[in-house]
This record gives C-alpha cells, structure tokens and sequence, in this order.
C-alpha cells in the first residue's frame, strides 16, 4: 500500500526527514510516534505529494508519488493535525463541500454524507455551524470531512489534540471501525496509550529518523528491561542492593522514594525468583508491584527521551 | 461537485459573513450618508460660469479667451489674492501658465484639467480651434455640477474593488503552506482552475450585488442622480470588480504571510489609491493630477473614478473605453500570474 524509501527532506540546514523509511500494508493502522518536530508531519506530507523531498522513493498503491495523480489522490483520505473547516458553514456543508472534491455525483454523495454524519454521531448537530460545537465535536467534524468519500488510505495527523476523553475514545472506535472496514490508516500521534490501543505497529521517529519498526510486542523486545519490580522492606539493609542485583535476569536495580526499582531483562519468573528470595533470607515486605515495560520505556530507551519532550 | 454548487457554497461562506456585509454595504452607505451630510448643496445650482483672473501679456490668455465658460480678466496678483478673497474670481494664471488658487473646489478641478488639457494640445500641435472644450468640460449635460461628485465616483470605485478581499480569502485557503484547509485541496483531485473560477464568481456576484444596492440607495433614498449613464457605469463596474479580484489573488499569492495580515496591507493599499482618487476630497487629486500624473494614470482607481465622472456627469467618452481596456489588462495580468502559479503543486515547506 505505502512504501517510503531512503526518504530525505531538508528545509535548508535543518534534515526533517533523514533516509526515512518505512511500509504499510493493506488494512493496517501503522503508527507514527515520535515528540513534535520529529518529522512526523512532513514524512505526511511528503506521501500526499504536498512537499517535495531530496532524495528516497514513495510509492502508494504501487504508484510512485505524483501531484498530478488524480485517481491516487481520489482513493486517499486526510485529516490534518489543524481543523480544516468552514465556520460558516454547517455540519451538513461542511461534509458535503469537502466531499464534493472527490465525488461529484449529487446523489451518492448526499449518501456518503449522511454516513459520514451517521459514522461521527453528528446527527443532532448537522445544522450548527462549527462555532457552536464543543472542540471535540469540531474534531469529529474534521474526521468527517476527510473520511466521507470512503477512502482506501486515511492519513490521520493528530486527530486528538486537545479532545476530552469521551470524544477521543468515540474517534478511536471509528478509527477501529475503519479498519474493520479495509481501511489502511497512518497515524499519527504522541500520545503512547493510544498508538499501543490503536495501531498494528509502530514506526518510531526521532530527529526525522525511524529508529525502530514493529508490533509492540516486538518493539519491548528490543530494550533490555522487560519487567520492572517495585519493592520495600521493613527493615533496611546495607547490601540489599548488591543482594538484588545477584537475582537471575536482573540489569539494574535503583532506587525510588525508598524502595528498590529492580529491572528485568525478561517478563519469566521474576516475581517468583524475587519472592522466593525474602522467604529464603526471612525478609518482610511492604509494597510489591510489578510493570512490565510501556510504549514509553521503549522510546525512552530508544531515544533517550520522554515523548513529550 | 459541480462549479454551480461550489459556487454556491463559496458565496454562502462570504453570505454568512457580518464582516462582508459591513465593509462591502454598511461602510460605504454610512460613508455616503457622511458625504451628503458634509455636501448638503449637492444638488442645488446650475453650473456658473467660472471667473478668473490673468496676469496681463499671457500668451495662454487667447486660448483662454475663446472658452465660452471661463470669463477672464486681466489683473495683477495683488488683486487676483483680493478678488479670491472676496469669492469674486475662482483662480489666477500668472507666471509659466500657473494657477494660483486660494481654496479648493469644483471651479478650480475645471480650471485645473483646462490648463492641462491646453498643454497637451500645445505639445501635441492639435490647433486649439479645433477642440471642444466646452464638450470636454461641462455641456453635452445637463447634470448639476459640483465637485464633491469625485467623492461619491471615488468612494464606489473603492467598492468595486473590495473584491480582493474575497480573492486574498480564497488564495490564501487554497495554498498548503497557509491554511491547513489548503492541503486538503491540494491532496484532493479537485480541478484548482475550476474551483478558481467558482470562487471569482461567487466574488464578483456577491459584490455586484452590493455595488448594486449602493448604487440603488444613492439614486432612490438619498436622491442623488450621479449615474445618468446607469448601464456603462455597470458595465464598468463589473470590469473592476474583475480587476479588484484579481489583485487579491494577486495579494493572496505572497507567502508567508496569513490571511488577515495580507487584508490588512490591502485595506491600506485601497485607502491610499482611493486618498489618491479623490476620496479625502478633490484637492489631493488635483495635487496628484498636476505634479504625479503617471500615479493618476496608473491607479485604477483613479482612472475608474474620472471615468465615471466624465460619463455621467459631463456627458464625455472619450476615455470610456481606454478605462474599460487597461482595467481588463490589469486583471488579465493579475488572473495569468495566479494561474501560472497555481500550476505549482508542491512546496518546499509547509
């Protein structure tokens, strides 16, 4: 569906895209993560043909990138990270000029309208004109305008910014929905919980790179801490530590608000291993938790920053 | 969708908009109620005949001699001063064909374009027998004359082109690296030509429409007869409402800079042409037409404001048509540069 090659863009010394690459077959939800600036935006706008690029190649249904492509462009949908609407307009007309720029026939696109309205749970608000909606109902306009013509690629850039909660899960489940439906969908976000809820896998960006690729699972396997195990003790031990650090798959212990934070380099046994181990030396604990490593220990390590940096 | 029904949804967005209807109606009416105030004789009295006065030994003076509405004396400036003074003559030649004037008004306009007209016909080597000053300047009309006519002319040529302020809207809508709605034209397959033509038309109705009730309120309500040549004025107006688009893609076209920021460099742009034109009153124009002629010649406002002056209130065509031409030049220049740019369809920032 979508092949990024070795892509460079440059906006004079400043690299935004550095030999990006990356693939997106059909019906999948590919996510791309990274802090803003990283290039996420351009790597978007470089598939859409809206910006030219340096060097690399782009392919999207097999076609190589092209302004001129009109039957690429007919089969591509867009939601871009700003709302993209006509406040003077209505629910209704907004849908509708929007999707008059792909379809022309009045009356199947008084039907793609009415589904679109149907899909982002507009009805009761078809006649407002955006200034009288809630900003996540803006943003379910938004979705709308660039979903309506049933595109087969939506490329969706940070559909839930500044959405209150009840919004931005009713935008996951469509987005859910779409896929259900055949959709490939590109998106992309720097909130970590939904790419892990949403995505199929993840393409993640830092300074205009793809410094690593894949499922969450196979991403969590590409850091060195698998687990992490939170634990207290009543009484306090001069060589707890270095005790700790001698447990099977241990890669560091550190402290925290003054307990022991032991990282696992695998999720197997390590709470047994580590309960075993007070019986056997007759310790008594007063907090025990267990996590196993996040989307945001993976960029963390990976780039070495949190996400919102 | 078809270009009637993006039409139809361009002219809505503009319809809906308080910010269209104020300055493209309610201005210009409150400005036309402020000129009639402020020119309560406006429709009162006969063109006089003018009274001048001349410095003795000017050569100029036989020319002057032969123009049935001007009544010349010969004087020296000390009276001349004295006689403007007291209202009894309305400018003095003296000098290298200078005319000294103590205030502005309609009889010194005319007496202005006559002298300027006598130098053009001098260095043209046209005999001055031959020309009709009284055709050029007041007969063929028997519309009232007062000068503070060039205020109405000039303030609806600045309404015909408040058209560039729904050209910047859509120019700048349509570019990616403005309006994030501008990359959703970009990556649909939406012909940019057609959606160009929808939008200057939706424009130029919308605007048609308001020059036509301006133009309706000042015959009907204020009952002030200034359009005797009703259908060339429209047609003249539909003409700058093209041009006055096509500068605001024009405008659109600088990058960089948002919307509202570009509305703002246009409202002082139209202000100045309009100043220029005679909208702060005649007297600025006269300055303009006898020391920067080429500004009066290439201000379109300027030129749609004496054109308008000329056909309906001194019965002259004479450059009716010239008006019409290089008003159509400057927006095929302005519609050629926009569409050549439109033919861009990549950038290299966003």
């Amino acid at each position: 569906m979508i092949m990024m090659d070795g892509v460079v863009k440059r906006y004079n010394d400043l690299i935004a895209l550095d030999h990006f690459s990356f693939t997106a077959r059909d019906g999948e939800i590919v996510g791309l993560l990274g802090p803003n600036g990283c290039g996420k935006t351009t790597a978007i706008n470089c598939m859409l043909s809206l910006l030219t690029f340096d060097s690399g190649e782009i392919e999207i249904f097999g076609e190589k990138v092209d302004s001129n492509n009109n039957t690429v462009k007919r089969r591509i949908g867009i939601v871009p990270q700003e709302l993209a609407i006509f406040d003077k307009l209505n629910v209704y007309e907004n849908i509708d000029f929007y999707c008059g720029l792909y379809v022309s026939d009045n009356k199947e696109r008084k039907k793609l309208v009415e589904e679109a309205i149907d899909f982002v749970d507009l009805e009761k608000y078809r006649k407002f004109t955006p200034g009288k909606l809630s900003g996540g109902l803006k943003r379910r306009l938004n979705i709308a305008c660039g979903i309506a013509h049933k595109p087969e690629l939506l490329f969706m850039d940070e559909p839930t910014v500044a959405v209150d909660a009840q919004s931005r899960h009713f935008i996951l489940e469509g987005i859910k929905k779409m896929k259900a439906k055949g959709t490939t969908v590109i998106y992309t976000t720097h909130y970590l919980e939904e790419a892990e809820q949403l995505c199929d896998r993840m393409v993640i960006m830092d300074q205009g790179r793809s410094i690593a690729q894949g499922t969450v699972s196979q991403l969590q396997k590409s850091i060195s801490t698998q687990e992490r195990v939170e634990v207290g003790f009543l009484t306090e031990d001069q060589d707890m530590k270095k005790r700790l650090e001698e447990l099977p798959h241990v890669v560091k212990v550190s402290s925290k608000n003054g307990n022991y934070l032991i990282h696992f380099e695998t999720q197997e046994n390590n709470l047994p291993n580590l309960i075993k181990f007070i019986e056997s030396n007759d310790l008594t604990y007063t907090e025990l938790t267990s996590e196993r490593s996040t989307l945001s220990d993976i960029f963390l390590e990976l780039t070495g920053k949190e996400l919102r940096d | 969708m078809n270009m009637i029904r993006m039409t139809f949804y361009l002219v809505s967005i503009n319809f809906k908009d308080f910010g269209f209807w104020f300055w493209t109606l309610c201005y210009p009416l409150l400005l036309t109620g402020l000129f009639i105030m402020t020119t309560a004789n406006m429709t009162s009295g006969e063109l006089e005949d003018i009274d001048i006065g001349i410095q003795k030994g000017q050569e100029i003076g036989e020319v002057i001699e032969e123009i049935d509405f001007i009544n010349m004396t010969n004087m020296t400036e000390e009276e001349a001063v004295r006689g403007m003074k007291e209202g009894e003559i309305a400018g003095y030649i003296h000098g290298d064909n200078d005319l000294l004037v103590t205030e502005t008004g309609f009889n010194q306009t005319v007496l202005e374009m006559v002298l300027n007209q006598i130098e053009k016909i001098n260095v043209a080597g046209i005999p001055y027998e031959n020309y009709d000053f009284e055709a050029q300047f007041i007969e063929e009309n028997s519309q009232e004359a007062q000068p503070e006519a060039v205020l109405f002319y000039s303030l609806i040529a600045m309404i015909a082109f408040y058209g560039m302020f729904s050209g910047i809207e859509f120019m700048s809508s349509m570019q990616p690296n403005l309006d994030p709605m501008g990359a959703r034209f970009a990556a649909s397959p939406y012909s940019k030509v057609k959606f160009l033509l929808s939008s200057v038309l939706g424009a130029l109705l919308l605007n048609l429409v308001t020059n036509i009730i301006i133009l309706t309120v000042i015959i009907n309500l204020y009952k002030i007869n200034l359009f005797t040549e009703l259908w060339p004025t429209l047609f003249l107006l539909l003409i700058a409402n093209l041009t006055g688009i096509g500068l605001g893609l024009l405008i659109g076209l600088i990058p960089k800079i948002n919307a509202g920021m570009k509305t703002t460099i246009s409202v002082i742009f139209i202000i100045g042409l309009s100043a220029l034109s005679g909208l702060m009153g005649p007297y600025i124009k006269v300055i303009i037409v006898n020391n920067f002629a080429w500004v009066n010649t290439l201000n379109p406002l300027a030129r749609l404001t004496d054109t308008m002056y000329k056909i309906n209130f001194l019965g002259n065509y004479s450059d009716y048509w010239m008006t019409i031409g290089t008003l159509a030049a400057y927006a095929a220049i302005f519609f050629g540069i926009t569409l050549l740019s439109l033919r861009r369809k990549q950038y290299d920032s966003i």
